[in-house]
């Protein structure tokens, strides 16, 4: 053994020493660093999510809100005029939401002559609102003896508000 | 020259001159710089004070009176000098002839100077046995120096190889231990705050995860109801409407017409559904006449046209003590 003792001695200088160094010492703090790196880019595409996420979520709620305050009344005040039409009735409602996200339905009943409806209906399509019309109804009650130009008119609009 | 000038640029030279009145040593300090062999006489060492050189490697030079030297052409007679366990001794081969020198004393004229060389921990790499008493010191070191070293070497020489790896070693040692000493503290250093950053990072990553999983679900929920808006069909209800009003007949009094109508209607739709369902392609028209055949006319105009299909009539009754009929139409709009 003791003739070997110099051999020794150097192999465990020179590579068990190192060797104990790496791994109890510079491996963890290599693991830590490459795991520390990988958690960086994973938290920069999450944010860069989010941030993304964020972005929509202001454009969306930059868009209009028309139902729930009523708006759409004022938007076409002036041609309900002009085509002699009278609002009877407007009935906003939230019948779904998720969160911010916002369902409202709204009833609206107006009243005049059919072709001034029908005009009307088509310059609420040609405005491009954030709106869908999902249902018309077209009435006239000849019992109650009413001119026969004197229709009323429900029709449902639905928006997605944010 | 060779290797080994790299791995023992510096060692010892304890030089033993014998003579019949006494032996005396002297030691000398070799270093190599760049390829010169530097000697200095160490007048103030001896046996007593080498304490101060542990761990130094060391040449042994044997000189003087006591030393043999023959010239011997005979293999046997070689051997019989370099198989005696009382001697010690060194060959040099002639260059021109066959005859070879060999020089040698015995073996307890250097035992006490071994003796205390092994005391201090100084390794003794070779002995050279030299009968002139001025010899050339220099040139031996270089011849020393000039020999080659391989791993060969090591494996046929393990007692050398031995002394060589610790010559090595305490070279090393300091060096080696310091750099790791830096490397360690530095690691610990880079250690905490890689750490800290991490757990920084971390927690970030944890709260961005749950904001993001909280979005993923609110997106998903919010999905549904973009996907009930969207699947609202967009098409000109003004166009329909004006299409239907166009195939009415002159007989026939409209009483209500309804585009996409609400199932299960009542007077009021929205409190009374609370489940919204239209019915988007469906419209359905309400009216009376005097003439039923008008009602087939308005039939047969619908069907005719490419924006409806499926026109029924669902009833067509006479009103009690009149002569008009009430009708009730279904009508198919294509997608």
């Amino acid at each position: 053994m003791k003739t070997y003792s110099g051999i020794i001695k150097l192999v465990c200088l020179v590579i068990v020493l190192p060797l104990f160094t790496w791994i109890f010492a510079l491996r963890e703090t290599v693991h830590l660093y490459t795991e520390k790196n990988k958690m960086q880019k994973e938290n920069l595409g999450i944010s860069l999510r989010a941030s993304q996420n964020q972005q929509q979520q202001v454009q969306r709620s930059s868009s209009r809100s028309l139902l729930s305050n009523g708006k759409i009344l004022q938007l076409f005040a002036d041609s309900m005029s002009k085509l002699e039409i009278n609002m009877i009735n407007y009935t906003p409602e939230l019948i779904d939401s998720e969160s911010d996200c916002k369902l409202y339905l709204g009833e609206l009943t107006l009243s005049g002559k059919y072709i001034d409806l029908v005009k009307m209906i088509s310059i609420i399509e040609q405005a491009h609102l954030p709106i869908k019309l999902v249902s018309l109804s077209f009435n006239y009650d000849r019992k109650e003896r009413k001119p026969s130009s004197f229709i009323t008119m429900v029709m449902f609009v639905e928006q997605i508000e944010y | 020259m060779g290797a080994l000038k790299y791995i023992i640029n510096k060692l010892l030279l304890f030089e033993l001159c014998t003579s019949n009145d006494g032996n005396s040593i002297k030691v000398w300090t070799v270093s190599t710089k760049r390829n010169r062999t530097t000697l200095v006489e160490q007048k103030h060492l001896n046996l007593k004070n080498i304490d101060k050189l542990k761990n130094w490697p060391a040449i042994i030079l044997i000189t003087g009176d006591q030393v043999i030297e023959k010239r011997l052409k005979d293999a046997d007679s070689i051997q019989k000098i370099t198989e005696n366990s009382e001697l010690l001794w060194s060959l040099y081969p002639q260059m021109d002839t066959e005859e070879q020198t060999i020089s040698f004393v015995r073996k307890e004229l250097a035992e006490e100077l071994k003796a205390s060389l092994e005391r201090n921990n100084i390794y003794i790499l070779e002995k050279w046995i030299n009968k002139n008493v001025i010899p050339d010191r220099e040139q031996m070191i270089s011849d020393f120096y000039k020999r080659r070293f391989n791993l060969s070497d090591v494996y046929k020489n393990p007692f050398q190889a031995n002394l060589l790896s610790l010559v090595v070693y305490y070279k090393l040692r300091l060096p080696l231990l310091l750099l790791l000493f830096i490397i360690l503290l530095g690691n610990f250093l880079l250690n905490t705050r890689i750490r800290q950053e991490y757990e920084v990072i971390q927690s970030e990553l944890y709260l961005n995860q749950r904001q993001s999983k909280q979005q993923q679900d609110d997106q998903k929920k919010q999905g549904r109801i973009q996907f009930q808006y969207q699947s609202i069909p967009n098409r000109s209800l003004a166009l329909i409407a004006d299409r239907i009003a166009s195939y009415i007949p002159s007989q026939i009094v409209l009483n209500s017409l309804t585009l996409s109508p609400l199932e299960g209607m009542g007077k009021n739709f929205i409190s009374q559904n609370k489940e919204m369902k239209f019915n988007y392609n469906s419209i359905s028209i309400k009216g009376e006449t005097e003439i039923p055949g008008g009602v087939s006319l308005l039939t047969q105009y619908l069907d005719g046209d490419h924006l409806f299909s499926n026109v029924k009539i669902k009833t067509l009754i006479k009103e009690k003590d009149s002569s008009r009929f009430t009708f009730e139409l279904n009508v198919e709009l294509k997608p």
